[in-house]
């Protein structure tokens, strides 16, 4: 059975000035994505959002939405965001790079305020209040003023103000931007629990590597034009040519073993990142490697603490595209 | 409507969140109005002080001195002008005024009184100038009306004098006149005699010539008869008569002849001689009666003629006697023309009473209208400026354009929002006026809403496209401030506009919206009776007009910069990004140091222990650096 698409974006032109900022970009969104768009800083992420939800009119191309009426009827045609753009602004809800609510208000007031600019009824928006506030975690601080909210809790404030009106699709622009890993770790977290209640997420990001964990969905996105669509496994699969090792010894002279493996003729090594703690070794021959790797550190009296052996990282994949571009 | 409604009460509790901004806001012209009230609900010059100069403080000077103190001035004399002066410099004194040793009047001298002001005290030297001209001019009207009175009496004298002679007058042209017909009279009886005599008129030569022609047809008739006796004589023989009968006939004849010869003889006597000589008598006596007459004639035209010249001075004086008649008739006429008889009026026939159109009111209720629209100016656009720059530097912002809400209907509930404050404000500053200043509101409130809307609208419309044109809270508030205070300098509120050049004077005066604002609620609240509006109606639709083309503006504004403010969001993020970067180098170099020295701790802890309490122990130290990199990470953020 096919899945239903929310969102079909056609051969996409946006420019400003001469710079052309999207050119010829398509992909279609559909329901129950967790739809990644990665890229560079500069490659038209932001860009391509707004014109999704019509804050952005296009050069070229078009950009379909499906009603929320059709979300069970496959047979309804999509309609385009830009003759619609009221409409559409009830599909989806955004939440951009910057946090935006009114920082003078307290959260449940934000949230108050920008669900009734929805129309919605009382009723349904204090229900819809009451769920957020537990999703996101703000319940116990509903009533705090916006401005004296920590980063995190101010992202996820924005995330409830773009959710407060029950879109089918979330949009989030670079949602972990200028947050510190383990409050990017409960981003994502949170980003998939809203996944997992039916909501349709798109988002842009350039942690490439957090995204691989997360989305189902995954267009690299390289100066203004889409390089590849797909889920991260069938990029893993369609792009890799090499495995990474990643080890963990003690007392971890890495520098050493990195010496003695190059000078192993039987094994290739493409790159090494030392992250102090740990090495990760890209190799297109992994058992070989690995076996050489243990048999440096037997001499060296290395102690093992941890080793792991993965298909590469969509960093990789991503680098490999944008060089080969 | 209702989300029009939700935005006014989330601008409303953002607006009141911050208490200094409400505070200054929304009671800021309150307390305005409130000290100005205390401070100047009064029509009297308490605070003005006077000094006065005399060389001698005389009686008629200290009435001087009481006049101003009846205008309740404060009076301080001084003996040395100088001192006097020196405490206007001082700001001791207001003004000093200088009177002279003597205040009588004479034709050599007026009384010249000197006042000294400090000019650079714009408004003060006016209520100084019109206070002292108003006590120098009472006193110098008093002095006026008596001199007046003086004329006035003297003049009425005048006119009775004037109606004595010209009585006199009239009877004097009377008894001329008396005189001349006497005189008419007189001439006629002297025309009366005839005084004509004609010797001619007895007509002695045809006396003459007729005796004398009568002398000759006797003679002729004589000769005739004698010529017909001799031929009768002669032809008697032939008439067949006898003898006798011819004898009898020649004797008679005869006879006859002897008669006629007789009467030729006495006829010839007479000849005429005495009778020509009775004529000539006659005829010289008559002459000698014509001479007479002659002369009787002429005695009596000269006598006539002199008559009539004396006729003719009497009415030639009568004539002059009618002019001065005339003359002293118009003079009086001339001073009964003068209808006002009172000295006070000829003194001051336009005194300076004020028609109560605008009734002598406190200065406080003088300026409320001005002081109204100027709060309403502050306030609409400073108020409508902050609501504008709040939203547009509230994160909040983007969310707005993305929510399917109009931009209008943001707009409105900006508008909305200002013109509820400011309502607010109106209706206790009309409360307080109405009830402690006893403003006339209530007659005329109608009126009065309608200009304040109107007038409210514009300078809020005008508030919230400076808002929208420029980008920092400060820029706008100052172009705020700056257009208000633009529009308060170019209003006679502070300088008479009267003082400018006369086409800008006419260009401010009708089109500055702040002096539309105030006159036509000026005229609505102080005026008695109050303006139709229909009479203002032309300075109303200015203000509408003025408010839609700003409300125009303000809409296009919004557009603008939904357009624009992604480009903005995107340059944002670019700078931050760099700056990011920046961070990151910095960062990595801090962690690297810290990765460092975890390294080394863990080597130095890991020497001579047993692989699984190394393994623990190294997962530890690990776990410790990770907490350790994103403590830095924090710092550095």
């Amino acid at each position: 059975m096919s899945k239903v698409t929310v969102f079909e974006v056609k051969n996409l032109v946006k420019q400003f000035g001469q710079k052309i900022v999207l050119d010829g970009v398509s992909f279609k969104v559909e329901k129950g994505d967790i739809f990644g768009v990665i890229g560079m800083s500069g490659s038209g992420k932001t860009t391509l959002l707004n014109t999704m939800i019509g804050f952005l009119d296009p050069d070229e191309g078009e950009v379909f939405y499906r009603p929320i009426r059709a979300l069970d009827n496959t047979t309804e045609s999509l309609k385009l965001v830009h003759k619609n753009k009221h409409e559409v602004e009830t599909v989806f809800g955004f939440a951009s790079q910057d946090p935006s609510f009114y920082l003078q208000l307290t959260i449940i007031e934000n949230l108050r305020h920008f669900g009734s600019l929805y129309g919605m009824s009382k009723k349904i928006l204090n229900s819809n209040i009451e769920k957020l506030l537990k999703l996101t975690g703000l319940e116990d601080a509903k009533k705090t003023i916006a401005r004296s909210l920590s980063g995190g809790m101010q992202k996820r404030l924005d995330i409830a103000c773009a959710l407060v009106h029950s879109p089918q699709v979330l949009i989030l622009d670079e949602p972990t931007a200028d947050l510190d890993p383990i409050l990017r770790k409960q981003m994502w977290e949170l980003i998939r629990q809203i996944n997992e209640r039916g909501t349709t997420i798109l988002l842009s990001s350039h942690f490439l590597s957090e995204l691989e964990g997360l989305c189902t969905k995954i267009a690299i996105l390289h100066n203004g034009k889409i390089l590849e669509v797909g889920s991260p496994n069938e990029l893993k699969y369609l792009y890799s040519k090499n495995e990474e090792i990643n080890l963990e010894t003690a007392p971890g002279r890495y520098k050493k073993i990195i010496e003695k493996l190059k000078k192993s003729s039987d094994v290739k090594i493409d790159k090494v990142i030392d992250k102090g703690h740990k090495i990760i070794i890209y190799t297109p021959k992994s058992e070989q490697a690995l076996h050489r790797i243990l048999h440096i550190m037997e001499q060296m009296n290395e102690k093992l603490l941890d080793v792991r052996v993965n298909k590469p990282s969509l960093n990789e994949i991503f680098e490999s595209l944008v060089e080969n571009d | 409507m209702i989300n029009l409604f939700k935005i006014i009460k989330k601008n409303f509790k953002i607006l009141l969140r911050s208490k200094t901004s409400a505070l200054i806001v929304i009671f800021g012209p309150l307390l305005i109005i409130f000290l100005m009230g205390l401070a100047f609900n009064n029509a009297n010059p308490f605070s003005i002080k006077i000094g006065i100069y005399s060389e001698s403080y005389s009686n008629q000077t200290e009435e001087f001195l009481e006049a101003f103190r009846a205008e309740n001035v404060n009076i301080v004399k001084f003996t040395d002008i100088e001192d006097c002066i020196e405490k206007i410099r001082d700001n001791d004194i207001h003004a000093c005024v200088e009177l002279p040793a003597t205040l009588e009047v004479s034709n050599e001298r007026k009384v010249e009184l000197i006042y000294h002001v400090d000019s650079s005290n714009l408004i003060l030297v006016d209520t100084i100038g019109n206070l002292i001209s108003k006590t120098i001019m009472n006193k110098s009207s008093q002095q006026s009306i008596s001199l007046t009175n003086i004329l006035l009496s003297k003049l009425e004298e005048t006119k009775s004098t004037i109606d004595a002679q010209n009585a006199q007058l009239s009877s004097l042209i009377e008894s001329n006149n008396q005189l001349k017909v006497d005189l008419g009279k007189v001439i006629t009886n002297l025309k009366s005699i005839n005084t004509e005599f004609d010797p001619n008129a007895y007509n002695l030569s045809q006396i003459k010539e007729k005796s004398q022609s009568l002398t000759k047809a006797a003679d002729s008739v004589v000769e005739d008869t004698l010529d017909m006796i001799e031929q009768l004589e002669d032809d008697v023989d032939d008439f067949c008569l006898n003898a006798s009968e011819e004898q009898a006939l020649l004797d008679d004849l005869n006879d006859t002849r002897t008669v006629v010869l007789v009467l030729q003889t006495e006829l010839s006597n007479n000849n005429g001689s005495s009778l020509s000589r009775l004529v000539n008598n006659l005829n010289t006596g008559l002459n000698v009666v014509q001479s007479q007459f002659n002369n009787i004639e002429n005695t009596r035209t000269e006598a006539i003629s002199s008559l009539n010249k004396t006729i003719d001075s009497i009415s030639s004086i009568n004539n002059k006697i009618s002019d001065i008649q005339k003359k002293l008739t118009n003079l009086k006429e001339s001073i009964g023309q003068i209808k006002i008889t009172r000295a006070d009026v000829i003194v001051s026939p336009f005194t300076t009473k004020v028609n109560q159109i605008a009734a002598k009111e406190t200065y406080l209720k003088k300026k409320m209208p001005s002081i109204i629209i100027l709060v309403v100016m502050f306030i609409g656009i400073l108020l409508a400026t902050t609501l504008v720059m709040i939203e547009k530097k509230s994160p909040a912002h983007f969310r707005n354009y993305i929510v399917p809400t109009r931009d209008i209907t943001f707009i409105i509930a900006t508008y909305l929002t200002s013109l509820i404050i400011i309502a607010l404000q109106l209706a206790i500053i009309l409360g307080v006026s109405v009830t402690v200043f006893k403003l006339n509101f209530l007659n005329n409130w109608i009126n009065i809403c309608l200009i304040l809307f109107v007038t409210t609208s514009l300078f809020i419309f005008l508030g919230m496209l400076i808002g929208y044109l420029f980008k920092s809270e400060e820029t706008s508030v100052l172009a705020a401030i700056s257009v208000g205070s633009l529009l308060f300098l170019l209003s006679d509120l502070l300088i008479p506009i009267e003082s400018m050049p006369l086409y800008l004077y006419n260009f401010v005066k009708s089109y500055n919206p702040f002096i539309i604002g105030s006159e036509l609620l000026k005229k609505s609240i102080i005026f008695i009776p109050p303006t139709p509006l229909k009479n203002m109606l032309n300075d109303v639709l200015l203000l509408v007009i003025y408010a839609t083309v700003s409300l125009i503006l303000v809409i296009i504004a919004h557009k603008l910069i939904r357009a624009n403010y992604l480009g903005k969001l995107m340059i944002r993020r670019a700078i931050r990004i760099r700056r990011m970067k920046k961070v990151t180098k910095k960062e990595k170099e801090q962690l690297k140091k810290a990765q460092k020295e975890i390294k080394k701790e863990n080597t130095k802890k890991m020497d001579g222990r047993t692989k699984a309490g190394k393994k623990a122990k190294a997962e530890k130290a690990i776990s410790e650096y990770e907490k350790h990199a994103a403590g830095v990470y924090l710092k550095m953020k």
